[in-house]
Formats: C-alpha cells, structure tokens, sequence
C-alpha cells in the first residue's frame, strides 16, 4: 500500500470519526427501556396498588434508574396517541424518591418528589381522576403528591417495574391488591384478571388475579 | 466590673454568630453551581432522555419552587419548600420521548421540539419534561397558576 492511500484511509477515518462524534447521538439511547408488569385492559377512573420498594443494581452510570409503579394509560392500538399517568418509587444516582411521569395533550412531565420511601417498606400508590380539575390525582399513602391530565378515556391499568436498560435490575417488588375505579369518586374494584408483559431477562410471578410480583437481574 | 463582663460575653456571643452566619453563606455558595455550569448539567441529561444532539437554544433562570409550581406543576404538593431556590433550562431542538410500553410490550416515543429541566441550584436532576404546541414555556413571561386543567375533549365513559 503506497503512502498516498494510505493518507487517504486515515483521512476517510477521520472525516467518519468526526462526523460521528457531532452528529449528535444521544448518550443514552431510550430505546432499551425494559419492563415487567401485569396490566388490566379496562376504561376505569383509576387504579391503585400496594408496592413494596426494592433496592435495584443500577448499571447505566448518572443517568440509569429503575422503578416500579401504578399506571393509567390511553394507547390505542396503531394509534400513535399514547397518554399516561403514573406514580411509583423510584431509585436513581441521588436516592429512592417518589416519582411521577405523566404525558396529555398538553405535553410531558417527569419528576422526583421530596418523599422516600424506605427500602423493605410498602406503600400505596393510587392513580384517580379528579373532575374538578380535570386532572388525576397521584397520591402516596394518602397524600395527593400531585395531579396531572394525561386521558379521562383509558385502554388499560397496570403496575410494575421499569428500568433504563436490560443493563440494570427491575427489583424485586410486589405488586399487591390491583384495584381499579370503577366510579368517579373511586369504587374500588380488584382487577378481576390480568396480562403479564416482560421484556428477555426480566419477569413476572403471579399471586392470584390481582396480585403479582416483577423483579429480573438482581 | 459585671457590667464589663456582661458587655464581653454578649460581644463574644454576636462575634461568634456572626462568624457562623459567614461560614454558612460561604459553604452555602461554594456548593452552588454557576447558570454555565447547570445549563451543562441539564444538555447532559436531556441527552440522555431524548434530546437528539446539540439545543438550538439555552434559556435558564433561577426561580423559586413555588414559582415553578406556578409554571409547569401547578397541583403539586411542595409544602414547606416553596421558597427553595431552583434552576429551570429550557432547550429547543429535536426530542424522542420515551412513552409508557404499549400493549404488546414494545416501547414507542412522542418527538416534541423542546425540553425543559428542573435542578436544584447544587446541580441535581429533580425533573424533565417538553411542551407539546400551544403549551410553550415563556420564561419572560409572568407565572400564571392555573386552577384546573382544560376539560378533556374525549369524555367517554
């Protein structure tokens, strides 16, 4: 090989390297989001459940986390429209707090509350729309943490676990007594049965139709 | 001659206070991140949760829990710290924002053309979120505390 290509290929290396490096690829790609959860398809006015706070590894540096939580969503199939609310614990660089993600019409909102649920302890997350401000309340043992839009029309309720990516734990952590609303005000209903979704790796143990465990790569 | 001692230990005492009050500021501003340094912090992490490369744009301001209660959380429960001191960066550019996982387990994205980070003035991440069209944040503007949402177009039930 003569000097002159090889000055090419170096050059061609560079120019790939460089455009690469300002092409802007995110640092972290969201894609690998895994779960594991148990759902309830319904169009109810809330769910609530008892979760117990794991203690999961988390692999993906300052940015990584894992959590487990009570959900209503609004995902039509092949819709493209996918709405949600949900409360839960939630471990990441700065500790386990309460947290709350919700995304409507309006927009997207994350956030890590004051809260800290002790790990080994169970609480009651409960997801319920409040008509008066068009809005669902997001309650932690009974205090309204906050209340966010999301869809007053929903395709299903769910609690379970997430995490950043298959690098890091769902933990271990029991989904008990799945309730949903069956009224405005409330109407609390047990789930009458349920699905189990979960990605490679991770899992879901089921303790009767409305009760479950998630957990995987602890 | 008590009168002198009394004068002292008083002096002493205000001396004392006022050496602890300093060293608390100073302690105080040595944890605290410059705007540069927060506005690196958030790019960072909008990264991270679906900021695709560099913002076109970087506007931050430092504000009060309560005012950003006002602004983007307007039901949440901040009771006790609404005088706290907080930073919020917002960013235009290109943003894929993971959603909930659909019914069959896949995880899907909303694109919006801006986000917004919230962080304590030590340079924690405390949340995160983007404005869908209609919603944009005006930090210019005054706060304006709404007290209910817009009723849901689509009340079936």
């Amino acid at each position: 090989m003569t000097i002159k290509s090889r000055l090419v290929i170096l050059s061609l290396t560079l120019i790939t390297i460089l455009s690469l490096a300002t092409s802007g690829i995110p640092r972290v790609q969201a894609a690998s989001l895994v779960n594991a959860i148990g759902a309830y398809d319904s169009n109810p006015w809330g769910t609530k459940a008892a979760i117990g706070t794991a203690d999961p590894q988390i692999n993906d540096g300052i940015f990584g986390f894992s959590w487990a939580r009570a959900t209503v969503q609004y995902n039509p199939p092949g819709s493209g429209t996918n709405y949600f609310a949900e409360i839960g614990w939630w471990k990441d660089i700065t500790g386990i707090h309460v947290h709350v993600i919700a995304q409507w019409n309006g927009g997207r909102f994350e956030q890590s509350y004051s809260q800290q649920p002790a790990v080994g302890s169970s609480h009651n997350y409960v997801v319920l729309w409040n008509s008066s401000q068009n809005c669902y309340d997001l309650k932690y043992d009974g205090t309204v943490i906050t209340c966010k839009p999301a869809s007053l029309t929903l395709t299903r309720v769910f609690s379970g676990g997430e995490a950043s990516s298959s690098s890091n734990a769902i933990g271990i952590s029991n989904c008990l007594n799945n309730y949903y609303a069956s009224t405005n005000g409330g109407g609390w209903m047990l789930y009458p049965s349920h699905y189990d979704e979960a990605a490679q790796g991770y899992w879901v143990h089921d303790f009767s139709a409305q009760s479950w465990q998630v957990g995987g790569h602890n | 001659m008590r009168r002198t001692y009394l004068g002292i230990g008083v002096l002493a005492i205000l001396v004392l206070a006022l050496l602890a009050w300093g060293l608390a500021q100073q302690r105080a501003a040595a944890s605290s991140l410059s705007q540069s340094e927060i506005a690196a912090k958030a790019i960072a992490y909008a990264n991270s949760v679906g900021l695709q490369g560099t913002p076109t744009s970087v506007v931050s301001k430092q504000m009060t829990l309560d005012e950003y209660s006002a602004r983007l959380d307007p039901f949440g429960n901040y009771a006790g710290r609404e005088n706290t001191l907080v930073w919020l960066v917002v960013m235009k550019g290109n943003v894929a924002a993971r959603n909930a996982p659909d019914s069959k387990g896949n995880v899907t994205f909303t694109g919006y053309d801006n986000i917004w980070v919230l962080l304590s003035t030590q340079g924690e991440i405390m949340g995160w979120g983007a404005q869908a069209p209609g919603y944009e944040l005006d930090l210019n503007a005054p706060p304006q505390r709404i007290t209910k949402y817009p009723a849901p177009s689509n009340p079936n039930k």
